[in-house]
């Protein structure tokens, strides 16, 4: 049965900071084999979160189980199976990137050092440095190799490429593919859309501590919100714009317009077509619009 | 030499150990070589110690103490005041890296998301202070043995063995004070505060004791009572007063478990 049983689950898991911060009345059910985004803006939750299913603290109210076992109670047997990387990570200055992870993998009893090879390589890590000599990204990919070296059941990624270059960021993104497909499930925290939708099954929102929504990432794409900026030659009525199907008005000035678009952009970019476009970019909205376009009006009965 | 906490923690002492060591083993050394001129001017050290105020002489040598027999002298110059002072800062450092020192640098987070218990990490930190505490006080006896030797001092072993016991169970309680509000609290300011507090408190109220008839009765209170006050060559090694040392660093490091063990850990 503990097989079959959720890699994360919670029962109205809180752990009350002051002012309401921190997580309240959290229920979720991370399945085996899944990549679960926990999204949420800075502050939201999301580490307090991780941190009580690490046993680092204690929830006020409500419990967790991870892979099956009782957070609190069989903590080491869970950290055992897992592999974590903190949000803000530290490490031994003067120990180097070899030597920390030889410490990390003794407290493991082991790990296959051609593993360790074969990460530090894809992510090009220099093991031979002192942490203290590291530059912010470099130690973020060492933290990497410390969470995924043990090839553990279940990774547990805070903020898992803030920091990272582009390039280490796709390396990473194909580690998470990677680990899926060997059976291993992960659950990562964004306060990124995009990059949740690109290596997430599901995605979790959470805002001001609490679950706002857990959806699907692929329904998701198709319900994606963009913003629109336009400039035009001449003067052009807005309002024949925003009555399209998806599009609102968030701006005006002068010759340009500001529109957000939820869903599909075909009737905009045609009726754009009609007039003389100067400039025309398209980006993903922030965290906040995302809430506002999907549960601005419905934030009430949501939770 | 990483192979777990406790290795790890033992790794990480060495270069600063060896400073320690070089620095701890050069007074009693000195004051071995420095033993038979002392001896010579024998009348005027005495008279010069007589005419200082009882406060003085109480703190820094011993009530009634003979300067200038090789017990007083070292008593006087090395277990007193200097002997303590050097060790107890070793292991008052020592103590508040383990737990709080790590928590302030933000690795303890990392660490505990490791198959490691909070107990065992615990006990395994304890005891990179245990053997660090140890560590200095047998070089700080080897130096002594060797000072009186080259010295010519007369003083037994056995003697000095004791009062280095002594000395060695005196700052092994001001470091688990040290570690133990550390532990606790994941203040590295607050285990030094405590710590500090307790070790200087402990040698005013032992030394003012006798003199202040309304401390009188604290001076129970004070470790250093325990220790033999200024003169633990005289005073020897005495079960009661073990037992007392013992007792506090076992009552600081049982109490700081149970709360290290259920509160949230920062980092």
């Amino acid at each position: 049965m503990a097989d079959m049983a959720g890699v994360i689950e919670t029962e109205g898991l809180s752990k009350r900071y002051a002012g309401d911060r921190g997580i309240l009345g959290l229920d979720l059910d991370v399945e085996r084999g899944e990549v679960f985004g926990f999204l949420g803006p800075n502050g939201a939750g999301k580490t307090t979160t991780i941190r009580l299913l690490l046993d680092l603290i204690r929830p006020t109210a409500g419990s967790a189980r991870v892979l099956g076992l009782d957070s609190r109670r069989d903590s080491v047997a869970i950290r055992r199976r897992c592999g974590y990387l903190p949000g803000e990570l530290s490490l031994y200055g003067r120990l180097t990137g070899e030597e920390t992870l030889r410490y990390f993998a003794g407290l493991r009893g082991g790990v296959d050092w051609a593993v360790v090879r074969d990460f530090a390589e894809r992510l090009d890590c220099d093991l031979t440095r002192r942490n203290a000599d590291l530059s912010s990204g470099n130690k973020r990919k060492l933290g990497l190799l410390q969470a995924f070296m043990h090839r553990p059941e279940l990774l547990i990624l805070d903020e898992p490429t803030s920091g990272l270059d582009p390039l280490v960021q796709r390396e990473f993104y194909g580690m998470v593919r990677e680990a899926q497909a060997a059976g291993q499930s992960v659950f990562l925290s964004s306060h990124v859309l995009p990059e949740v939708q690109r290596i997430c099954d599901r995605v979790a929102f959470i805002r001001e501590a609490r679950l706002v929504a857990v959806e699907n990432v692929a329904d998701l794409v198709g319900r994606a919100v963009r913003e629109v900026e336009v400039v035009f030659a001449g003067a052009v009525s807005p309002e024949a714009f925003a009555a399209l199907p998806g599009v609102t008005l968030a701006e005006e000035n002068g010759a340009g317009l500001r529109l957000t678009v939820a869903g599909p952009m075909d009737a905009l970019v045609k009726a754009l077509a009609a007039h003389e476009v100067v400039s025309l970019t398209s980006r993903e909205p922030d965290l906040e619009d995302v809430f506002m376009t999907f549960y601005g009006e419905r934030s009430g009965d949501a939770a | 030499m990483l192979r777990n906490v406790f290795l790890k923690g033992l790794r990480d002492l060495r270069r600063s150990f060896l400073f320690w060591a070089l620095g701890t083993a050069i007074l009693p050394i000195w004051l071995g070589l420095m033993y038979p001129s002392v001896k010579k001017s024998a009348g005027v050290m005495q008279d010069y110690l007589d005419n200082m105020p009882e406060a003085f002489t109480n703190m820094f040598v011993g009530e009634g103490g003979d300067f200038t027999s090789p017990m007083g002298f070292i008593d006087a110059e090395l277990f007193s005041f200097m002997g303590p002072i050097v060790l107890i800062v070793f292991g008052i450092a020592l103590a508040v890296r383990q737990i709080a020192g790590e928590e302030e640098r933000g690795t303890l987070g990392l660490l505990l998301s490791y198959p490691v218990s909070r107990g065992r990490l615990f006990f395994e930190k304890l005891g990179v202070t245990i053997a660090g505490v140890a560590g200095i006080s047998v070089v700080t006896f080897a130096a002594l043995v060797l000072g009186v030797r080259l010295g010519g001092a007369d003083l037994g072993f056995g003697t000095m063995a004791a009062a280095m016991t002594s000395l060695f169970l005196l700052t092994l309680v001001v470091a688990a004070i040290a570690f133990a509000v550390g532990a606790a609290t994941g203040s590295r300011g607050a285990a030094m505060g405590v710590a500090t507090v307790a070790a200087a408190g402990s040698y005013l109220l032992n030394a003012l004791a006798p003199l202040v008839e309304s401390l009188e009765p604290l001076q129970k209170a004070s470790l250093f009572y325990y220790y033999g006050g200024t003169q633990p060559l005289r005073e020897g090694l005495q079960a009661g007063n073990v037992a007392v040392l013992l007792g506090v660093a076992l009552i600081a490091v049982a109490v700081s478990y149970a709360l290290f063990a259920r509160r949230d850990v920062r980092g």
